[in-house]
Order: C-alpha cells, then sequence, then structure tokens
C-alpha cells in the first residue's frame, strides 16, 4: 500500500519518537512547552499589531462619537444663546432699575422720621418740638426738611425730644450757597429771611431775583429758598408750604 | 504550500479569539489531515508531512500525546485511501466524505463545542467545504 519508502521510513521515525514520548512523557511535555513558546513569539508581531489596529478603529469611533457630541453640545450651546438673550432682553427691564436702585442711584443722607408734638401751630415762637431726641441720633444741629426744602434746624435735645428753630425764626442763621458764592443769612419772624453779609467778603451783594439759595450738606444740597427783594433790598424768600407732616430730620449731616 | 501557510494561521489564531473560531481552526486542521492523506492513492513523503503537522498541532491544542494520531490513524486511513481512490469516484463525492469524516472526528474530539454553537456558527463549515471541494478539483486536474 505504500509505494514511497521514504513515506514509511517516515512512519518508522514518528513511531519511535511516540514510543520516545510515551515512555518519557517530560520530553512530550518540553516539546509542548517549545511549540507554545514559538506560538506565543510569533504571535508577538501580530498581536502587537492587532492591538494598533484595534486602538485605531476604537480611537476613530471615539473621534466620531466626540465629533456627534460636539455637533450636539452646539447645538445645544446656540439654543441656550439664544434663550440667554431672550431672558436677558426681558430682565433687562429689571437691570435697569437694579441700575437705578443700587448703583447709579446718588447717596442719599440717614434721616428719621419726626412729627411735631409741640407748638405746631408756630403760635408762640417760631420753633416746634418733635419726637425725637437723643436715643434717636439726633444732634444739635440737624437739619429738619420736609421731603423737598428746609424747615429748620434742631436747637436743642433731650433723650426723646428735640426743639427745632424753623428757617424762619429770629433764632436761626446759617450760611447758604447762591450762585457758587457762600452767604449768610438769618431769621426774621417772617416768611423771609435776610443777608447779613457775603461770607469773606466786604463788597456790595449783588443778587439776581429768584436765583436759588441752597444750603450745603455732606450729601446733597439742601433748598432753603429763592432769592426776592423787598425795598430793594435782597431777601431770601421761603415757600410759604411748608408740609410739617412729613417732616424727616438729617441725622448725619 | 497554501496548506503549510495554513497550518501555521491556525497554529497562530487558535486561542486569540472565540470558541467558535477556535473550533473551527481545529475543524479546518482536521480537514486538513484528512485531505491530505485521502487526496490520492499513492502517498506522497510532502502530503506525509502536512498530515504529521496537522495532526502535532491538533494534539498541542487538544492536549493529547504527541504523534498518537500518526501511529494509529496511519494505517486504518491507508485503508481508506485505497478503497475511496481505488474506484473511480466524483471529485465531490470525495470531498464530501472527508467532510463528513472531519465533522464526525471533530464531533468525538470536542463534543461540546457542538452543543454550544449556534445554528449561524456552522456557515462557517459550510465555508470550509466549498473551500474543500475547490481544492479537491484543482488538485485533481493538477495529477491529470
Amino acid at each position: 500500500m505504500i509505494n514511497n519508502k521514504k513515506v514509511f521510513l517516515a512512519y518508522i521515525l514518528i513511531f519511535f519518537v511516540f514510543l520516545t514520548f510515551l515512555l518519557f512523557p517530560k520530553y512530550q511535555d518540553n516539546t509542548k512547552l517549545y511549540s507554545f513558546f514559538i506560538k506565543e513569539k510569533l504571535e508577538k508581531p501580530f498581536s502587537f499589531i492587532g492591538l494598533k489596529i484595534t486602538n485605531f478603529i476604537s480611537l476613530l469611533k471615539s473621534n466620531k462619537e466626540n465629533i456627534k457630541k460636539i455637533t450636539q453640545l452646539e447645538t445645544e450651546n446656540k439654543y441656550l444663546i439664544n434663550i440667554n438673550n431672550y431672558l436677558k432682553t426681558i430682565a433687562s427691564k429689571h437691570s435697569d432699575q437694579y441700575n437705578i436702585f443700587y448703583e447709579n442711584y446718588p447717596t442719599i443722607p440717614i434721616s428719621i422720621g419726626a412729627s411735631i408734638i409741640g407748638n405746631k401751630n408756630l403760635l408762640l415762637n417760631k420753633s416746634f418740638i418733635i419726637n425725637k431726641g437723643s436715643l434717636n441720633g439726633v444732634n444739635i444741629g440737624n437739619y429738619v426738611i420736609d421731603g423737598i426744602n428746609v424747615v429748620g434746624r434742631i436747637k436743642s435735645i433731650t433723650n426723646y425730644n428735640a426743639e427745632v428753630v424753623t428757617v424762619t425764626s429770629n433764632d436761626y442763621g446759617d450760611e447758604v450757597f447762591i450762585d457758587k458764592q457762600l452767604f449768610i443769612v438769618s431769621g426774621t419772624n417772617n416768611n423771609y429771611l435776610s443777608f447779613l453779609r457775603q461770607k469773606n467778603d466786604i463788597e456790595e451783594i449783588t443778587l439776581k431775583k429768584n436765583l436759588k439759595v441752597f444750603i450745603k450738606n455732606e450729601f446733597v444740597d439742601l433748598t432753603l429758598g429763592k432769592i426776592d427783594f423787598i425795598n430793594k433790598q435782597p431777601v431770601v424768600i421761603v415757600p410759604q408750604i411748608i408740609d410739617l407732616d412729613n417732616l424727616r430730620v438729617l441725622i448725619d449731616g | 504550500m497554501v496548506r503549510i501557510f495554513l497550518i501555521i494561521v491556525c497554529f497562530l489564531i487558535y486561542g486569540n479569539f472565540n470558541y467558535v473560531i477556535d473550533s473551527f481552526v481545529i475543524f479546518t486542521l482536521i480537514n486538513l489531515t484528512f485531505y491530505s492523506f485521502l487526496k490520492e492513492k499513492n502517498l506522497k513523503l510532502f502530503d506525509f508531512i502536512i498530515f504529521i503537522s496537522t495532526s502535532y498541532v491538533i494534539e498541542i491544542f487538544l492536549g493529547f500525546p504527541l504523534f498518537i494520531s500518526v501511529v494509529a490513524l496511519s494505517l486504518p486511513l491507508l485503508l481508506l485511501s485505497s478503497i475511496i481512490n481505488n474506484f473511480f469516484v466524483h471529485f465531490s463525492i470525495i470531498s464530501i466524505f472527508i467532510f463528513i469524516l472531519s465533522l464526525i472526528t471533530h464531533y468525538f474530539l470536542q463534543p461540546e463545542n457542538f452543543t454550544i454553537m449556534k445554528f449561524e456558527d456552522y456557515f462557517l463549515y459550510l465555508l470550509l467545504f466549498i473551500f474543500l471541494v475547490i481544492g479537491m478539483r484543482l488538485d485533481g486536474k493538477e495529477q491529470d
């Protein structure tokens, strides 16, 4: 059946090798180990290339996913920008209000409300008593205003009350600004104040009618009245209507 | 040369992929073993060496004693070869015979694989059968 001698010889050789392996299992085990060692060595470059290819493919995949994600995020970002712009437009009104109330609003002096508790009709003299005293932070010399105009100044205080001398009172005197010039005025018990003199100046007073008279305060200029002339003499006319129900004491001025 | 290349490829592939591929590699090697032995009436040394190599690789992978298949199967296979090659049988019939023989051998070597494998996994086996037929045809032509 076997015409080829070489095949027969090969079979005999393999037979003896098989017998050797059967009789000495150690050689068989070693042969197996060497075979796997060769397999591992041969595999190495292929596994390296395979790993590189796998990495490259996974990188491409992740890249694709990331690009998709970026596109999604960009769309979302655009949407959010639009919403933001819309909300900005809606909130701009509030933003302006915020600016008015918190940013650009001028610093106003701290004041407390006060009510007249004595001599409201100014019958006895041109001063009255209010229900705020030193414990409320009121000091002598503090201005009392009716919201816009100066009504008077604190003359004397107790813990809970204070006496206010009105601007028209004989006892009232103050420094005022008229057209950036400093003057000293005094009450006359009438509805006007007379000029004593121009501060630091002995020259004749030259004033125009209806000029506003201010009192310089730390934070705001308080309006005292307007210039008028009586018998060609300049006087400061105070407003006739004084709101005595809405008095405030500037406690830091 | 194609068979040597195939043996090397199988040698490298085994153990690096899933059980389906491993099973297919073993099946390919079994096919190569039978094909090398049964394809001609007169057994050449080169075919015998291929037979030894493939059986050696199978034994290594499946943990059988080395060269046991060469020693034990050579004589029965010689007998089988003389039977199927002495009659005028179409190469496709021989291919089917080798394929079925390989499938039976594979079943006895790794019966657990056949219980795990799904239906679609057998398409690989079908692919091998096609290549077996093609190989048989080409080899037959060379002989003519």
